[in-house]
């Protein structure tokens, strides 16, 4: 193109810039399990973004158009209300596509679950939206439900 | 259940989702499909985000809107969405034939977030997340080079077809029509240089 095209950076600190890339990763490798190098690879940059974001301390996460650099400019166009709905989203994904059940429970966690509720639940009536995907993270694990069924010992 | 049931071709239903999908090929930046069924987009945006140590940039991905700008959150929420959709209905997909057209966009979106997050390397201990191409600072000159070369093409490719029913092929309005396609020429290439 014939206009200057500058790119805006961030880094493990978009928390929810980053759960979004991991659930699309991770979702995206089930679409493309027939083809074994290319949905390991998603799944694997999955798993690697999530480790680099989940490790930080709490007080260094936040959303991706909370930093300027980052997010100034998209604030105007999809501004992130908050992240912990994007990290839980994640969580659940990441682990539909590995297996791996440290993703299911980090994604169930109660405390993180009623933080995600606080936060969403009065945004847009809580409707499923780019910036609102805590409906959608109640309706995912309900499938592991559905095949692991809870046994009445 | 749901998954029982068939889905009619040629239903309204097809219809939506075809477009849909249509529209999301319309919007898709980089080395454009020549298998795409929308005939009139070509290549674009191939140096983006290109550097030395980053030779393939960030090209590819969906651009917004017209504005060309390109956003990752909701590039990454489309392509978790399509993803969910085919896990969940991927019969129904097969059903309308519509099954490796939607591959092949959620493909188009993966291999863009494949390139936008890069894990710390030897280079740098920090993660790095693309988070937008292009900014609104762009934009005006953007309209001006579209204009510009909407001119150019209609002259070169279309014959005049439009500039001749503007004109009626009258030689005194063609001559401030031109005066106007320089001075935007002029300042497009003026908010280049600055």
């Amino acid at each position: 193109m014939m206009y200057p095209r500058p790119v805006s950076k961030c880094d493990a600190r978009a928390s929810d810039l980053a759960g979004e890339i991991v659930a699309a990763l991770s979702a995206s490798s089930l679409v493309f399990k027939k083809d074994n190098n290319y949905s390991g690879e998603l799944a694997k940059a999955a798993e690697k973004l999530f480790e680099q974001v989940t490790k930080l301390d709490p007080s260094e996460q936040g959303t991706y158009t909370s930093v300027d650099s980052c997010g100034g400019e998209a604030r105007k166009f999809y501004n992130s209300s908050s992240y912990t709905d994007e990290l839980i989203w994640a969580g659940t994904w990441l682990f539909f596509a590995t297996g791996n059940t440290s993703y299911l429970a980090y994604a169930t966690d109660a405390v993180r679950l009623q933080l995600a509720q606080s936060e969403e639940a009065s945004i847009d009536g809580g409707i499923f939206n780019w910036n609102n995907k805590f409906s959608a993270t109640a309706v995912t694990p309900i499938k592991v439900l559905f095949q692991f069924p809870i046994k009445d010992e | 259940m749901l998954k029982n049931v068939k889905v009619p071709l040629n239903s309204r239903c097809y219809d939506e989702l075809f477009m849909s999908l249509t529209d999301k090929k319309l919007l898709s930046a980089g080395r454009y499909p020549k298998s795409s069924p929308v005939k009139f987009r070509g290549d674009s945006a191939l140096e983006d985000g290109v550097s030395s140590n980053k030779p393939d940039g960030l090209v590819g991905g969906f651009y917004d809107s017209g504005n060309n700008m390109k956003f990752t959150f909701p590039t990454a929420y489309t392509v978790t969405l399509l993803s969910w959709s085919v896990i969940e209905y991927h019969p129904k997909y097969a059903d309308m034939n519509e099954l490796d057209h939607v591959k092949d966009i959620i493909r188009w979106g993966t291999d863009y977030l494949l390139k936008v997050f890069v894990a710390p390397n030897a280079t740098s201990n920090q993660t790095t997340i693309y988070s937008q191409v292009s900014h609104m600072s762009s934009r005006s000159t953007i309209i001006k080079i579209f204009i510009v070369q909407l001119f150019l093409n209609i002259e070169s490719s279309m014959s005049c077809l439009l500039l001749n029913s503007i004109t009626k092929c009258d030689a005194r309005l063609a001559v401030p029509i031109m005066m106007v396609m320089n001075k935007l020429m002029t300042t497009a290439g003026k908010d280049q240089k600055t």
